[in-house]
Parts: structure tokens; sequence; C-alpha cells
């Protein structure tokens, strides 16, 4: 297998919880609490799960937008936890994001044109001359008009805003593009243009995509792999085909039972979850599914499930697997 | 609108009404939407007019004593055609000393109003956008400085500086900036979450850059409105440490002297006080309202 581009190691980020007049920390909501996984270069890793599981936390908190609070993350063969300051901001360059909002993304004070050339001027790339034909010349590879540059943000609608977006995250020519749900704010009809537009643009600028989303579909038909995150946690990753075809993880035979089918006449089992996300300020002990899992032993209870290759390429942590359960859950 | 149904195909052009196209069109337009920001504005504009051109405008000299200004018992005589407001118990001409008592106001008002902003934009800036314990520091000190009754501590800071122009608005300015400090703080924590400030971080930028190219410009309408509210705050207090002594100093004009002045003779000269005290009550009355009018057009979620 190639090198990978990106290793996330053991990342946390836990926020404090402050309480009372002198501000003492009381607690601490785990947002994302002990995440490892590697992404390939040129692939796409979707990263799926509920709202407030923390996915959104990991893309912000590897690419240093928040500080994590331990872990680490490699690019290439760099450290990114380690690097001070302005090492990291020139190291940014290569990695850049796309956001959830189409709206707030962009500075209504700026023209396009300004906007799309602010990231080459921060690091000093190219001639003004040259900074307008590149704005043009992403505005007119993301689907848009090269005149787009002269007019402002509110006079576009949202998925044009969002094709904004993504020209200004490639023109720095990145290598890894965190999309944090770039589709979720839009109707479906804009959502299929943005997914092709992606698709183009990886193949093009050989973009390697850590997708975050929490549509299954979406993710299934952009992503090459796929993890699962539950309360802060990844519960599987595998393949997309596997994991869409064959899921493991309790929780992913859950979440994938949720997926409306096309045909209504078809049969198919619905695995209804039972009662609330537990507080990631105060997660379960042991497995943090086994409060609503179907299939909860004492020992989830009690042990926290090892990361483990359950197949070639398929980890899995849950304890019906490995030695724990002969044969795994019935299906 | 009018009582004919709609007709379908114009309806949107009907309701938007018929669309301004001249520039002298807009600005009917906006000067009937927004009547107090032209009021306010056009009383401003005449005050900076007379402040400027004083010299040109005042018929005599402020602080000449007329040897004609008093009657035979030595009191202020009333309006004539020399003196058109009358003149003091100096024998001085009033209209000339209001007209360069404007100066004395719009300077103190314009100038502690600017020295509050960069203090108040600084700290308030630093306070929200770098959070933590910096925050805590400035909003503390910031506290501090509106607990204390403000014009007892400018006269404390004006008596040690020595009354002059200068220092009354360096004064009046050192001191307000605190509540200009915390508008500035809760527009920028609010605009810091936005994510066009994260995408400036993803991107490299310093946050030096990010405050001033991606946050300054949008917590700008604030800061304009509360400073123009802030001049007519400060020509109060101008006038109110001049009545007292220990703002301008006689025989300089200012239109608190005037009034304090003129309180001794009100029975006799009544025009003393009128002409200080209308003076003062429109050019505050002209910022408040260019300030009101401004926060409607520049903001208009609040207000209205």
């Amino acid at each position: 297998m190639t090198e990978a581009l990106l290793r996330v190691s053991n990342l946390k980020k836990y926020f404090p919880i402050k309480r009372g007049v002198l501000r003492r920390t009381v607690g601490h909501v785990r947002a994302v609490d002990d995440v490892s996984f590697e992404v390939f270069p040129g692939e796409t890793l979707g990263i799926v799960g509920e709202s407030g599981c923390g996915k959104s936390t990991t893309g912000r908190t590897l690419l240093r937008l928040l500080e994590p609070t331990s872990g680490e993350v490699w690019f290439k063969d760099k450290n990114l936890s380690q690097l001070n300051k302005s090492e990291m901001r020139a190291m940014r360059q290569h990695l850049q994001i796309v956001f959830q909002d189409p709206y707030s993304s962009l500075n209504p004070r700026y023209k396009v044109g300004t906007i799309l050339s602010r990231p080459m001027e921060v690091h000093g790339l190219y001639t003004p001359k040259q900074r307008i034909q590149r704005v043009e010349m992403m505005l007119e590879r993301c689907g848009l008009n090269p005149s787009a540059k002269d007019r402002y943000p509110h006079q576009f609608s949202g998925g044009q805003r969002q094709r904004i977006g993504i020209a200004r995250a490639l023109t720095l020519n990145p290598s890894v593009l965190v999309l944090d749900e770039p589709v979720s704010a839009l109707d479906v009809s804009v959502q299929s243009q943005i997914i092709n537009l992606l698709e183009d643009l990886q193949e093009e600028f050989k973009l390697t995509y850590l997708f975050i989303a929490h549509d299954l579909s979406v993710v299934h038909h952009i992503s090459d792999r796929v993890a699962v995150m539950y309360l802060g946690q990844l519960a599987e990753l595998a393949t997309s085909d596997a994991l869409f075809s064959d899921p493991l993880h309790p929780y992913t035979q859950a979440l994938l039972s949720a997926i409306p089918h096309p045909d209504p006449r078809a049969k198919r089992e619905r695995i209804l979850l039972s009662g609330d996300l537990p507080s990631p300020a105060n997660p379960p002990t042991g497995c943090p599914f086994h409060t609503r899992c179907a299939h909860a032993m004492d020992i989830c209870r009690k042990q926290k499930p090892v990361w483990r290759e359950e197949r070639p390429g398929h980890f899995v942590a849950c304890h019906l697997y490995g030695s724990a359960v002969e044969g795994g859950i019935p299906r | 609108m009018s009582q004919l149904p709609l007709q379908p195909a114009n309806s949107a052009a009907v309701a938007a009404g018929p669309r301004p196209r001249t520039r002298s069109q807009r600005l009917w337009k906006l000067m009937r939407s927004y009547p107090s920001m032209f009021i306010g504005g056009f009383i401003v504009l005449v005050m900076i007019v007379v402040a400027v051109f004083a010299p040109v405008l005042a018929p005599h000299d402020p602080l000449h004593q007329f040897d004609n200004g008093l009657n035979q018992m030595g009191m202020p005589l009333g309006p004539s055609h020399q003196f058109l407001l009358g003149t003091d118990p100096e024998g001085r001409d009033v209209l000339s000393r209001v007209i360069f008592g404007a100066r004395v106001s719009l300077e103190v008002g314009v100038f502690a109003a600017l020295i509050s902003l960069v203090i108040g934009v600084v700290l308030g800036v630093v306070s929200g956008y770098f959070g933590g314990w910096v925050d805590m520091v400035i909003m503390r000190f910031t506290d501090i400085i509106l607990a204390f009754p403000f014009l007892l501590f400018v006269i404390a800071l004006v008596a040690i500086l020595q009354p002059s122009v200068a220092n009354v608005y360096i004064a009046i300015g050192v001191l307000g900036w605190a509540q200009m400090a915390r508008i500035i703080r809760g527009q920028v924590l609010q605009v810091k979450e936005f994510e066009y400030v994260q995408a400036a971080r993803a991107i490299g930028a310093r946050a030096g850059f990010i405050i001033f190219k991606e946050i300054l410009p949008n917590v700008l309408a604030p800061v304009i409105v509360f400073t123009t509210l802030n001049v007519g705050t400060n020509i109060l207090i101008e006038s109110s440490l001049s009545f007292l002594g220990i703002g301008v100093q006689p025989p300089h004009p200012s239109w608190g002297n005037m009034l304090q002045e003129g309180m001794t003779v009100m029975q006799l000269a009544p025009w003393m006080i009128y002409v200080p005290g209308l003076s003062l009550l429109l050019a505050v009355l002209g910022f408040n309202l260019l300030g009101d009018g401004l926060r409607d057009w520049l903001d208009p979620r609040v207000g209205k």
C-alpha cells in the first residue's frame, strides 16, 4: 500500500466546561476522544456520524483551527502538532478547508476577486497580475463566469457561493482538502452539482479529500473509504463498499438501516435506536455505544473495545468481534 | 397602495414602487427614509462651517472690550445693530463669542471622540479577539472606569493636567473609551465566529491581518454611530467643565463659561444665557440626530 499522506494518531480535543464566578473548570466535553486514522493520497475519506459526534471538530482540530488537546497529525513527514505558529501558517498552503455555510464563509465586505486572491496575497505567491489570472481560472474551473470576480458574495446563490468557497480553497494548490459538510446547506439538486464538481476537481488537481457529512448516500457516493464516528470516537472504518454492504458495528448497522430505500415495497429491517445520544461531557464507561446497543454485553459496560482490523482494511471497535464472542452478531 | 386590483404581470413593480433612477431621486428617497440623519447632518454641517470660518463670520473680535459695550450703569447692552446679540458684562460682543465658542466645542467634541475611538477600538478588538485572561483584565479595567462618576474623574484629571482646551479633550478622550471598548468587544465576539474568519485562519493569515481586513470592516457601523453620538456627549461635558471653571479659561470664550458669566446677570441680560444655551442644545441635538439616523441607515436591525 502507498504511504499515507495524512496520519492522525490519538487525536483528542476536550473543551473545558467552566462554571461559577471563578470560572473553574468542572469537567470536559470530549468532542474528539482518541481518534486515529490515515488518509492516502488521491483518496476520499468520508467521516459520518450524527450531529455532535465530533466529526467537524476532528476536521478543524487536524487543521489546527482548534488546538488539539493531545495527539499527533502527520502530513507527509511533518508533524503538524509540533510546528510553531509561523511554520503552521506556511503549511496551511497544503491543507485547505471548505465550510458548511456558504453564507457566513465569505466576508460580505469584499468582492469575490479580493476574497479569492487573499490566500495568494497572504502567502506572497505570484504577482498581482498572475493572481487575477489565477482567480479567473479558478472561477472558471469551479463553474462560474470569470466576471464573478467583480461582484459581491450576496449577489450569488447558495450553490454559487459554495463554488466560490471551493475556488478559494484551491487557489493555493493544496493537496488535502477538508470538506466540512460542504453540501448539507444546499438544495438536493445543487448538492449533486457540487458533488460532481468536487469529483472533477479531485481528478484534475490530484486532491485528497476528507469529506465530513451526515448524509450517508452522499458519503457513499463520493468516498473511497468511510469512517463512522460516535461520541467522539471512531466506531468503524472500511472501504465505502464494504461498509455499506457489510457493516460490522451495531451503530453502523443502525445508521445504514435509516437510509430510505427507493423501493417502498422492499423488505428490510429497520434498527431503531432507543434513547438519546449520551452527553460527551459524561460519556458512558466502556464502549460509548453500549447504552443504546441491542447487543450490549457485560464487557461493553466495563471495558473500552480496542480498535482492531477485523478484516483486511476493515477496522471496527466492538467487543462482538475478536476473541470475546465467536462468530460476531447474527444478521 | 392604490385600491385597484393588482395586475399579476406588474405586481412586483407596483409593490416595489417606482425605482429611483437618478442620483438626486435616490438621495431624495434616502432623505425621506432617514430624515433625522439629514436634519442632524445639516446642523452638524452648519456648526462645522461656523467653527471653521469663525474669524470671517464673527462681526467683532470676541476678546475686545468695547468702550460703548456697556450702558451708563455698567450693565450689558441688549441686541442692537452693532451688537446683534447684545454684549456681556465686560462689554464684549456675544455673537462673536458664541461663534468662537463653536470652535472650542467642536474641537473638544471631535478630538475627545477620536481619542476614545482609538483606545476603545484597540482595547475592544484585543479583548474580543484574543479572549481568555487578556479579555478578563481589559473588561475588569473597563468596569472600573465605568464605575467612577465620569465628570468627577475628568475634573480630577484636568486639574492635574492644568486647564486648557487640549487638556480638556485629552482628559475626556482618555476616560471616555470604556463604552466604546464594550461595544466593539461584543461586535468582535460575534463576527469572530463567522466562518470567513475561520477561513482566513485556515488560509494562514496572521492575527493582525484577520483583525484589520476581516473583522474591523464588519464592525465599522456601530463604531461610526457611537463616535458620532460621543461627539455630542463630549460637547456637553466640555461645557460643564468650562461652566465649573476648569475648562476653557476666561477671557477665551466657550459656551460653558459664557453660561456661567451670564448666570450672574440672568435677570437683566437674559440673552447672555439664551444664546450659548441654545447653541449648546442645537449642537448636541444635531450630533444625536445624526448618530441615531446613521444607526438606522447602517444597521437596520436595531432601532426603529
